[in-house]
């Protein structure tokens, strides 16, 4: 159906997603969106030269399913992001749609499917326990840089295969790129250059000699029959370190907040301890990190009563669809034992967050550790930082907080 | 009793191996589950019904009234 044929109305909204109003006070802004009469899974906002943002949880659902009409893939013409990122290469593989990409996909999925994860979990453990250890006595430390920033980083470059002593070096870059594109786009460039010099060092050093890590299967695997390109490798390597660096940090940072906030909530966490593999279910719901993936629509066409025009921009708001009360009841409150909690926090449909199973495993063993090891921590808020953009990912940058120091487990 | 996963719709995500282990496998090179071969889908009938509650893809089909 054309938009001619149905007199169908814009639902324009004054929205911003890179605002810091949304990241001070992001359900507010939210809620706005969600509550406002008449209610509308969607809107039309005229900032950074028009978007739309989907939020109500059937309509995303629908778009995510449908990547004919909802299009990842980008060009120079029509760049990613909203406004246009200030690098241009498309990722590997959430920059691709149809069959090719699950082509590409496939010659990661040796790594990041559930048994993969599931074999990672003692060096995931070992991880997580020296990283505590190496604050466990002081009685404060900033969470944040020296646990769940640090976890995921480390985790990542040793699935790589590259120097994971080198972590903090990489995620500076990797949070430029994600949290400074819009605000301080020089510093994102800086950031993209950094990386870029570093993998085609990485590169160079693994033609050489092939190992037994996901890089190496980058660069050993045909995808239809074709080696990757250097460009294609760091590409995917991007991807990787993008995804698996930053949002498992920021669904943690921002769930030991809600902890901190509610003391029946940390009393139950350390009462059911046992259950927190399941209980994050409804931390990545409520507290997930992802405030927006973008598509660009690919015809005109009349979606959920709205019109949208070839070449539009979307912004697909996991975060408040996860909120929707008509998915949800009762959104707001945290409920580790919601049932129905079909949340979309690793995205929905093809691109389906690739690292999601390892994603968990971090997440659900940083969670018992902090919990077991250090319950009674308390977050010092006037010293909290919250990284300045949220549009992209709403996440913690320093953390800074106390405990009862407790014992090393391991001997130093 | 029946169920299958819906290859069309499943994309992955493993839920449903985690709340019903002995009900569900994961094919990893399809990147999907699918119900476990010879399994008593009545025995199982709780945890399947949790699972299918869960999927976020709605990928779980279970028919209550079907025979095997």
């Amino acid at each position: 159906m054309s938009t001619s044929e149905k007199n169908v109305q814009k639902n324009i909204i004054d929205f911003d997603h890179h605002s810091p109003e949304l990241r001070d006070h992001n359900t507010e802004v939210l809620h706005k969106l969600i509550y406002t009469e008449p209610r509308c899974p969607m809107g039309w906002s005229e900032a950074h030269g028009g978007f739309w943002a989907i939020w109500g949880y059937d309509a995303l659902f629908d778009a995510v399913q449908n990547t004919a009409l909802f299009r990842s893939v980008h060009s120079e013409e029509l760049p990613k992001g909203v406004p246009g990122a200030p690098y241009k290469d498309p990722l590997i593989p959430i920059d691709i749609d149809g069959p090719i990409q699950q082509e590409f996909r496939k010659l990661s999925l040796g790594w990041f499917n559930p048994g993969t994860a599931k074999a990672m979990e003692p060096r995931i453990n070992e991880i997580c326990t020296e990283l505590i250890d190496a604050f466990i006595e002081r009685g404060e430390c900033d969470i944040s840089q020296e646990l769940f920033t640090a976890l995921p980083a480390r985790v990542t470059l040793e699935m790589l295969d590259w120097e994971s002593d080198r972590w903090a070096e990489w995620i500076e870059w990797v949070h430029a790129i994600i949290h400074d594109s819009v605000l301080h786009p020089d510093k994102a460039v800086e950031g993209a250059n950094n990386m870029y010099t570093n993998i085609a060092v990485e590169t160079a050093k693994r033609r050489e000699k092939l190992g037994d890590d996901l890089f190496s299967d980058m660069m050993r695997t045909k995808v239809n029959g074709e080696y990757l390109t250097d460009e294609q490798i760091r590409n995917y390597a991007m991807l990787v370190m993008l995804g698996g660096m930053d949002t498992t940090a920021g669904v943690t940072g921002n769930t030991l907040l809600e902890i901190d906030k509610d003391p029946a909530l940390r009393q139950q966490l350390i009462d059911e301890i046992d259950f927190i593999p399941k209980a994050i279910e409804e931390f990545l719901r409520f507290a997930g990190p992802q405030g927006g993936l973008y598509r660009r629509v690919a015809e005109d066409t009349v979606f959920h009563d709205q019109p949208m025009n070839k070449d539009d921009r979307v912004l697909m708001m996991y975060w408040a669809a996860n909120r929707d009360p008509n998915m949800f009841p009762d959104p707001e409150k945290i409920d580790i034992h919601r049932t129905n909690n079909r949340h979309m926090t690793f995205g929905l449909g093809p691109h389906r967050c690739l690292g999601s199973h390892h994603a968990r495993l971090m997440f659900s063993t940083m969670l018992r550790e902090i919990m077991t090891r250090l319950p009674d921590f308390k977050v010092q808020w006037d010293k909290l930082e919250r990284f300045e953009d949220c549009g992209s990912v709403y996440a913690v940058r320093h953390m800074p907080v106390t405990f009862t120091p407790g014992k090393r487990s391991t001997a130093s | 009793m029946r169920v299958f996963v819906d290859p069309e719709r499943c994309r992955g995500h493993a839920l449903c191996l985690s709340y019903a282990p002995d009900a569900f496998e994961f094919i990893d090179l399809e990147d999907r589950s699918s119900v476990r071969a010879g399994i008593d889908v009545v025995a199982l009938q709780d945890q399947i019904l949790e699972a299918a509650r869960e999927c976020p893809e709605r990928a779980i089909v279970v028919d209550l009234e079907q025979g095997e």
